[in-house]
């Protein structure tokens, strides 16, 4: 889901660094629960195609950054295009939907155990909020679209 | 006799007038969100499809059978053809046709304009015959045949060019509002 439609207010407060290092540990051991769901929704019926779902969740946030990236590149120009802002808003579409859908389809043929998909949907769905939740709270506090 | 109403226009063909998509930024990052989800599943609708047809086995009773339908090249035309006028649709600068639809007196019937309506016909007559494509596959290939137990291949089909039609309006409608906000956000 798009993170900057529900702007997120950091409850840390600036001035204490330790809440800081807190917040950052939690989300990495969150991060590491997501990975270990995945890896384990491969290893246990040792068949590693949710990895692809790994996959997935972390190349999300890449098409938002890098369309805003394009689109800020002439700031001074008067023709602001925002066909590229756009374009990584779709794309970011598909890539969710196809981390979420990849493991159902999996399932359905039964290339895959229910249980690796439902662990694999989880735990990609930890890796993606880990990142998001990261980049609201720690970078690109000034500008709008964030990542 | 009364004064006309100042949104009146005389030179209106029909009575009543489009209703107009006015979307704030807020519909706008949404509705293309939602669209691109909506292309990526309508497109898993038919690589599921594709995927219990290719390993579909045959039935436990009679393990040495063939299994008689499968899904072939011509499954994926109506798909190429909606992906196609998905693209060409999308892709259409819209400015050009709001000037031509909405009937203004400058850049009404320009060369740009008449461009802009001819590649938007093309694009929309793709899109509706990938679905009605897909229904002659539903229809011709697994509806009435002697094997009726591979229906699900066909209304996945079908389900697929629904769905991308359906992106491909969700996209129109929320990129019809006016960009405007982000330029001013700019400047």
């Amino acid at each position: 889901m798009p993170f900057h439609l529900f702007p997120l207010k950091s409850p840390i407060p600036h001035e204490h660094p330790l809440s800081h290092q807190l917040a950052v540990i939690l989300l990495s051991f969150v991060l590491a629960a997501g990975f270990l769901l995945v890896i384990l929704s491969c290893a246990l019926w040792a068949n590693w195609l949710p990895l692809l779902v790994a996959l997935t969740f972390v190349l999300a946030p890449l098409p938002n950054s890098i369309c805003a990236r394009c689109s800020r590149a002439d700031d001074l120009s008067p023709e602001y295009n925002s066909a590229y802002v756009d374009f990584g808003r779709f794309l970011t579409g598909m890539l969710v939907t196809t981390g979420l859908s990849l493991p159902v389809l999996l399932a359905h043929s039964k290339l895959i155990q229910p249980a690796a998909c439902w662990m694999s949907i989880a735990g990609g769905g930890l890796v993606y909020g880990t990142i998001l939740v990261y980049s609201g709270w720690f970078g690109g506090s000034s500008d709008d679209e964030g990542w | 006799m009364s004064i006309p109403h100042a949104s009146y226009d005389p030179r209106r063909v029909f009575r009543f007038s489009l209703p107009r998509f006015e979307v704030g930024p807020k519909v706008r990052s949404i509705g293309t969100y939602l669209s691109g989800g909506l292309f990526a599943l309508s497109y898993f609708f038919l690589f599921d499809a594709a995927t219990i047809s290719s390993h579909a086995k045959p039935p436990p009773d009679a393990p040495y059978d063939v299994v008689p339908v499968h899904m072939s090249f011509v499954d994926w035309i109506p798909a190429i053809c909606s992906t196609l006028g998905f693209l060409i649709t999308s892709l259409l600068d819209k400015s050009h046709l709001n000037a031509a639809l909405s009937g203004d007196s400058w850049g009404g019937d320009g060369p740009a304009a008449v461009r802009a309506r001819v590649v938007l016909f093309i694009g929309v007559a793709l899109m509706a015959g990938g679905l009605a494509g897909s229904l002659t596959v539903l229809i011709l290939k697994y509806i009435i045949t002697e094997y009726t137990d591979y229906v699900y291949y066909g209304i996945m089909n079908v389900a697929m060019n629904g769905g991308i039609m359906l992106s491909a309006i969700i996209l129109w409608i929320s990129q019809s509002g006016s960009d405007e906000y982000e330029y001013q956000l700019t400047v």
